[in-house]
């Protein structure tokens, strides 16, 4: 990814990228959106803060809405529930986090994408979501909130 | 338990809004069955909001600040392993919000 695609942030040890051109909802997941169909998955940030992942377990849906459950991440930390940010209908989970769930620290928005979803509600869906700039903001504020509590 | 803080000065800025939107105007907080907590704490330790607290009397844990949570997040949940804690259902909080969102629209 080269360095105008994206935003960053650095965080303790950490470079926090938000690339340009997804969108983003508040809890932390980016929708990629190609056509009718949409890759989804978790920032940088939240994979950040889980550390070493190693398990991802999907929901058993073939559809999923806006800020349903798609899944749960498992971390030597703790076990997060993952919220979709775009309804859709299920055209895959990511089969390839059976044997390496560490993509989704490694590359959170390329190989480490979760669910790839046939869009059904991308107008709503939209409204409710953030730009790359907005959520690069939110993010700030968030790394600001992390640092409080340290 | 109250629905509304007492005094919504008395929220730390950093939990008064959700993308906008008041947030003790969400109905997203978890809530804890008295009858399945042990006191056991592990929800307590794991949340980073201060969601959480032990009433030393009854010795069991309480929602403390139900507009700390934050939206959507249930993690909590798995580190109960007495199935305590529930939350509302999503699809209405997901309704409430985007209704919210239409008085409350980004700036």
């Amino acid at each position: 990814m080269k360095a105008e695609e994206f935003f960053e942030l650095q965080f303790e040890k950490f470079a926090l990228r938000v690339p340009k051109g997804y969108w983003y909802a508040g809890y932390d997941t980016w929708v990629k959106v190609e056509g009718e169909e949409a890759l989804v998955g978790v920032t940088d940030f939240f994979q950040t803060k889980l550390g070493d992942i190693v398990y991802f377990s999907p929901v058993e849906a073939t559809s999923l809405e806006q800020d349903d459950v798609l899944g749960t991440i498992e971390s030597v930390k703790a076990a997060v529930d993952i919220t979709s940010p775009a309804s859709g209908e299920v055209i895959a989970f990511n089969k390839a986090l059976e044997a390496h769930p560490e993509l989704i620290s490694k590359d959170p928005y390329g190989e480490g994408w979760l669910a790839r979803l046939r869009l059904t509600d991308w107008e709503g869906d939209r409204a409710m979501l953030l730009s790359a700039e907005a959520y690069f903001k939110l993010m700030q504020d968030k790394v600001a909130k992390e640092l409080e509590r340290a | 338990m109250s629905t509304q803080p007492e005094v919504l000065e008395e929220l730390e800025e950093k939990y008064r809004l959700y993308l906008g939107i008041p947030r003790h105007l969400i109905p997203w907080f978890p809530t804890i069955d008295p009858e399945k907590c042990v006191g056991c704490k592990e929800c307590l330790k794991f949340c980073h909001d201060n969601v959480y607290a032990f009433n030393e009397e009854t010795k069991k844990v309480y929602v403390a600040h139900p507009w700390h949570c934050q939206v959507y997040c249930q993690s909590c949940t798995h580190a109960c392993n007495k199935d305590a804690i529930t939350f509302p259902d999503r699809r209405e909080v997901k309704a409430r919000i985007r209704e919210l969102r239409e008085k409350y629209p980004p700036a």
